[in-house]
């Protein structure tokens, strides 16, 4: 305030708009007594679950479906951090390459969806889940192959027959978040 | 005027302390001799006609036989750049310290010595800033060797995926996290083994392994087991190895004056960041910002990854704004690659920048609010800010850690869904800024709070590097988006707005505040231009397979939330950055509160943090 | 409670003079143990539902529903609460000055429990009638500011002391304005005795001391101004400002010792509340019933009587609808306003309310001496300061009016659903 204003009226004016500002800001927040709270009661009162309220292309625990995987790890490669296990071998009697492991260590991942680009055979996906509460950092490891199995041949561009996004992560993290602690 | 007549001006008036002009990168840099450095300063910075009165960025790249120090420099009155470099010997490096040039440089000559080890003669205080003080050698030099453990805290975990052996590929992972890694994860299984034994074995093995425990392997200095209590206080007690040590240097007690330590967990700090308050009653007498507590070494993982890898990590810089993060690096890898980016790929970066910066504001604001003691507008703007994730997530799938650009694009296209839900949002929105000035913004208690308080003074300003609405705050018209204007900027419309004095002087703390809540009405103006401008197309271009630029130096910057976001890449024509620098808004605005503080009050001090809206991990990086 | 222990006196044990008895002592002993369970009682009972009522105003103040899981609607939050501190561990630092540390939080419970005595919760309903009630009230509750400052040098924190010494400098300052603000109604009621001061008042709002004259309405907000000071309530919760001093005084405290801490700070919204309804909104008085009527009824009964007692619960219930009225408002201001700086708290006080309460003792002699008591000037300006009063709540009403309407279509369009969500509707 540069003006040198007179010292009354600044004294006035300064309860003046105390008063007023206070009294347009209890205005304000007694409207809002009447007006829909925005939260909602995560987890058990909802309409819906909460994975369903989130839009499709939500960036949440990742999957991968093994029949459309045909082991070129290319999502391991590109991962910034190395979350991603995968191994694939020659297997001696059928000389078929089959991956033995494939493993996502979900307490590393950041979820940044560069490996869902770089897979070619829409293998790979972000699931809507995100609840992932564990009392393990061990058991956070999601491991996608049960036994080996054979990769698939198919190519780039070819449509793959792919389980619906979200369908295989359940059984998996059942599987790896019910072990012992350690 | 243009590089090459700054250089032919230095070389008519310094001849042969100018070694060389390196034109042909997209920024020119003009090599001047070391022990000239701090006269040429001056001179670019007191001649009328080049008026180079900001100093954007000093900082050190180890080109393995020398070191070098980069200054770049800016001009706001005539707008134009220059870089300086230097060249100096990597033992025992000292250059003159342009500290009392631009004030600014304090701190990023105490950063250029802590990472790189270069010496500046004459700097005031020259100590470590992201570092602790005991901590050895230089990061972000290339012969750095992590010794793997400090004060009993090692960089390798031994659970999750690690325990299990490390995959194939983790060679990559190890460079990165320095030579100890190297020597930790098992080498890799019997391929014939099935997954399942494998993993049980490899975690029988790892098991017994037990995690490092600070406590024992902390050499204490003074064990603090003469207390009555036994060995349950010594337990609880704080490793005094891991005390003040930053602040060997100026923690002596005062006479006549309380020493407080404000952080690093305090409400009122932005993150986990300390200040050293010496306090006459409530009356400040100096305030001694300590950062680094934040400190990830983001720039030295650039270092180690490639160009499009490193997207992810530039969310985490700021974390409130990291779109920006996302923006600066694509801009950077772009301007090395020359690639031109597809039109509507340019609207989906500005729209979810836009929406970015309103997000941070909505936050920056808020929580000055909340520092100030009133709860509920904070609330109500974390509430809009919900809605603008919500946008977000619909956009690219996350909510904080966007990772939403690519270089040469983005990763998904804004749909119409998402125009419309954004559209009914910003109607609504228009409304609950208006409710949010008569909550608090002209609340007498609030305005009063922070009028008059902590002016920066345009000089001031500018001699700190503060950028964004801090600087504009001030009545420094300097908008990237303006002044070097990228992406569609130029077609759209808005207004920048400057510091008026609203409640007080300009530049004081309500101007700063203020500032950013008429920022988000110009960017909810520019938001709706874009959606009617948005054309048709591709959103990402055609990039080469392996993205490995040729040699060069590129400084891109965008005006993020929280002022110019820079980064300077160094390329050495491999796929990974030979240096990566980045040049944060929040760093600079937390260099200038330690000459601001004396003669606040202790609330004063939170209000100023407030209103300078410092985010720490954006400080330290 | 000194009537109705003469009542029982008479009734029960026959004695027609209460003052010659001997064992009168014990029957006044026995009222005095009775009233100050009762009040403890009250202040615990109280305290809990009234946390209950901040946190779900609160939440509703902000977009939010606030506790609602523990009983119906969360009402019983309170006690998991209550209980959780019970249960948890009661720390001393180290280096606290333990005596004093442990002292610290009785002595501000006692300063605010103290204060009950005097309260007049009903026509009968007052501990202890004393004739120096005010001067009692201000007198007993300057032992905060002893606890208070106790707490923040015990605990050797420097968050601590800053704390205690923001909080001493405050509560002395502030006990000024609030002395001077109940001057005014000294003046009125020409008596300190709280009862009194109620008698003089009326049932009828014109009848209230607020809507006496201006200075007296003026008088009251001041008075609540002040007491939200003295009652570290936003925005001069400086004492305890979370964003500055993390939690100031009480910092170092945990489990029951902190939950005093709490109770105090409930026990003084109520006191706060109380004092501004017995002083300038009539406290219990009935509309239409002279408290005359109540004291004849007791002495004409003689014994038991159902209008006596339908009474007395009729003046505690209008005496507790204004305070909790007040509560509310204390809630909402905390809940809107931002805090202010400790330079600015004493310019507050001594620039702003200390003259003003002056002006207000000034007004209020000139009015007495110049407007006869009871004539047709004075029930005119008593209807014009009703009208004023009527019209800033219904101004308020309109504002928020006008802040729901701006906010109703926009969000119709953005959520698809109404914005009408009333306060009643419980989730």
């Amino acid at each position: 305030m540069s003006k040198k204003a007179n010292p009354v009226v600044s004294y006035l004016s300064t309860i003046w708009r105390a008063m007023f500002s206070t009294f347009e800001g209890l205005a304000v927040t007694f409207s809002w007594l009447f007006r829909r709270p925005i939260t909602i009661q995560y987890p058990d009162r909802l309409e819906k679950p909460v994975q369903e309220m989130l839009p499709e292309g939500y960036r949440g625990i990742l999957e991968v479906d093994l029949g459309c995987c045909t082991g070129c790890l290319l999502c391991s490669t590109t991962c910034p951090i190395d979350c991603i296990a995968i191994q694939v071998v020659k297997n001696p009697e059928t000389k078929k390459r089959e991956v033995i492991r494939f493993d996502i260590d979900i307490a590393k991942c950041m979820y940044c969806g560069l490996c869902t680009e770089a897979c070619n055979f829409d293998a790979l996906h972000h699931t809507r889940q995100f609840e992932g509460t564990n009392v393990s950092r061990n058991n956070l490891v999601l491991h996608f192959v049960k036994e080996p199995r054979e990769v698939s041949s198919h190519k780039k561009g070819e449509p793959c027959n792919r389980r619906p996004v979200g369908s295989i992560l359940p059984e998996v993290m059942k599987d790896c978040f019910d072990q012992e602690e350690g | 005027m243009d590089a090459a007549q700054i250089h032919a001006r230095l070389v008519e008036r310094f001849a042969e302390a100018v070694l060389g002009f390196e034109q042909e990168l997209i920024d020119p840099a003009i090599a001047v001799a070391a022990g000239r450095i701090r006269e040429i300063a001056q001179y670019l910075r007191d001649d009328a006609a080049l008026q180079m009165d900001f100093l954007r960025c000093l900082t050190g790249v180890d080109r393995r036989e020398t070191l070098e120090v980069v200054y770049h420099l800016l001009s706001t009155v005539h707008l134009h750049t220059i870089v300086l470099k230097v060249q100096v010997a990597p033992d025992g490096a000292r250059v003159d310290s342009v500290w009392d040039l631009w004030r600014t440089a304090e701190w990023y000559e105490r950063e250029a010595f802590d990472l790189l080890g270069i010496g500046f003669t004459g700097h005031p205080d020259l100590r470590r800033i992201m570092m602790p003080d005991d901590w050895e050698g230089h990061p972000l030099r290339k012969d750095y060797v992590f010794s793997g453990e400090y004060h009993g805290i090692t960089a390798e975990r031994s659970d999750g995926l690690d325990a299990f052996g490390a995959p194939a590929t983790d060679k990559k992972a190890a460079q990165a996290r320095g030579a100890a890694a190297a020597a930790a994860p098992p080498s890799a299984e019997e391929p014939s083994a099935t997954a399942a034994t494998v993993s049980a074995e490899v975690a029988e093995t790892t098991s017994p392994v037990e995690p490092p425990v600070a406590a024992e392997k902390t050499p204490r200095i003074d064990e603090p087991g003469e207390s009555p209590s036994t060995g349950k206080a010594s337990r609880l007690s704080p490793p005094t190895a891991f005390q003040p040590a930053m602040h060997t240097a100026k923690a002596d007690p005062v006479e006549g004056y309380i020493q407080l330590n404000m952080g690093p967990h305090h409400p009122a700090s932005h993150g986990v960041l300390n200040f050293l308050l010496f306090t006459d009653g409530e009356i400040l007498s100096r305030v001694i910002p300590d950062v680094g507590y934040l400190h990830r070494g983001m720039e030295k993982l650039a270092e180690s990854m490639p160009y499009a890898s490193t997207m992810p990590y530039t969310d985490r810089i700021d974390y409130l704004a990291s779109m920006f993060g996302n923006w600066g690096w694509a801009l950077a890898a772009e301007k090395l690659l020359g690639i031109e980016v597809p039109p509507r790929a340019e609207f989906c970066r500005v729209i979810a920048g836009e929406l970015n910066r309103i997000a941070s504001h909505l936050i920056g604001t808020g929580s000055t609010s909340l520092d100030l003691g009133a709860f509920t507008p904070f609330v109500h703007w974390l509430r809009e800010r919900e809605t603008v994730n919500d946008i977000m997530e619909m956009i690219c799938g996350a909510r904080l850690t966007y990772n939403y650009m690519r270089i040469g694009g983005v990763a998904r296209d804004i749909s119409q869904q998402v125009v419309d839900k954004t559209r009914r949002w910003l109607d609504h929105f228009l409304g609950i800024i208006d409710e949010f000035d008569r909550l608090i913004s002209f609340n007498e208690i609030f305005v009063k709070r922070l009028a008059n308080v902590a002016v920066i003074s345009p000089q001031d300003a500018l001699s700190w590097g503060l950028v964004g609405p801090n600087l504009r705050a001030s009545g420094v018209a300097w908008d990237l988006r303006r002044a070097e204007p990228y992406s569609v900027y130029p077609e759209l419309q808005f207004d920048l707005v400057l510091g008026k004095g609203w409640r007080g002087q300009v530049g004081d703390a309500y101007d700063r505040f203020y500032c950013r809540i008429e920022e988000m009405r110009q960017s909810v103006g520019i938001l709706r231009q874009a959606f009617d401008r948005m054309p048709e197309g591709e959103i990402r271009a055609e990039l080469p397979r392996k993205i490995k630029p040729a040699a060069n130096e590129v400084y891109s910057r965008v005006e993020s939330a929280r002022g110019e976001m820079g980064f300077y890449v160094v390329s050495d024509g491999t796929d990974k950055p030979y240096r990566a620098r980045y040049r944060t808004g929040s760093f600079t605005s937390m260099s200038i509160i330690e000459h601001l503080s004396p003669g606040l009050m202790v609330a004063d001090l939170v209000a100023l943090i407030g209103s300078l809206d410092v985010i720490a991990p954006e400080v330290d990086r | 409670m000194r009537q109705i222990a003469d009542w029982i006196i008479l009734n029960l044990f026959g004695v027609a003079d209460a003052g010659s008895w001997p064992y009168s002592w014990l029957v006044y002993l026995g009222m005095m143990v009775f009233a100050a369970v009762l009040a403890i009682t009250f202040v615990a009972i109280f305290a809990g539902p009234v946390t209950w009522v901040e946190r779900r105003v609160a939440g509703r103040i902000m977009s939010r529903l606030g506790p609602n899981r523990v009983g119906p609607q969360g009402f019983l939050q309170w006690l998991a609460d209550g209980l959780k501190n019970l249960l948890k561990e009661d720390l001393i630092p180290d280096a606290a000055d333990r005596p004093l540390f442990r002292l610290a939080p009785h002595l501000v419970w006692m300063g605010m429990f103290g204060a009950f005595v005097v309260l007049p919760f009903g026509a009968h309903l007052v501990a202890a009638d004393l004739n120096v009630g005010l001067l009692y009230i201000l007198a007993i509750t300057s032992l905060v500011v002893l606890g208070l400052l106790m707490a923040g040098w015990a605990s050797n924190s420097k968050w601590a002391l800053y704390g205690g010494i923001r909080s001493t400098a405050q509560l002395v300052s502030y006990e000024i304005p609030t002395a001077f603000s109940l001057m005014v109604i000294v003046i009125l009621a020409g008596t300190l005795s709280t009862q009194e001061i109620v008698r003089a008042q009326g049932g009828w709002p014109w009848d209230w001391f607020v809507f006496r004259n201006p200075f007296t309405f003026l008088a009251f907000f001041l008075l609540m101004t002040s007491s939200l000071a003295e009652g570290n309530r936003v925005p001069f919760d400086l004492p305890e400002a979370e964003s500055e001093l993390v939690a100031g005084y009480n910092i170092e405290y945990s489990g029951m010792r902190f939950l005093f801490f709490l109770f105090a700070e409930w026990a003084n919204l109520w006191i706060m509340a109380a004092i501004g309804t017995f002083c300038f909104l009539g406290g219990w008085q009935i509309p239409g019933v002279s408290p005359d009527a109540i004291d004849a009824l007791l002495a004409r009964s003689h014994g038991w009587s159902w209008s006596w007692v339908g009474l007395q619960a009729l003046s505690f219930a209008i005496f507790a609808i204004k305070a909790s009225w007040l509560v509310f408002v204390v809630i909402q201001i905390r809940w809107t306003l931002p805090r202010l700086r400790v330079d600015q708290l004493m310019i507050a006080c001594w620039k702003y309310l200390v003259p003003m309460t002056l002006v207000c003792i000034l007004g209020v002699l000139a009015m007495a001496l110049l407007i006869p008591q009871g004539g047709v000037l004075d029930y005119l300006i008593r209807g014009l300061m009703m009208v004023v009063g009527g019209a800033l709540v219904a101004l308020f009403l309109w504002r928020a009016r006008v802040n729901y309407m701006l906010a109703r279509d926009s969000y119709r369009k953005m959520e698809g659903r109404e914005l009408w969500f009333p306060p009643y509707r419980l989730v």
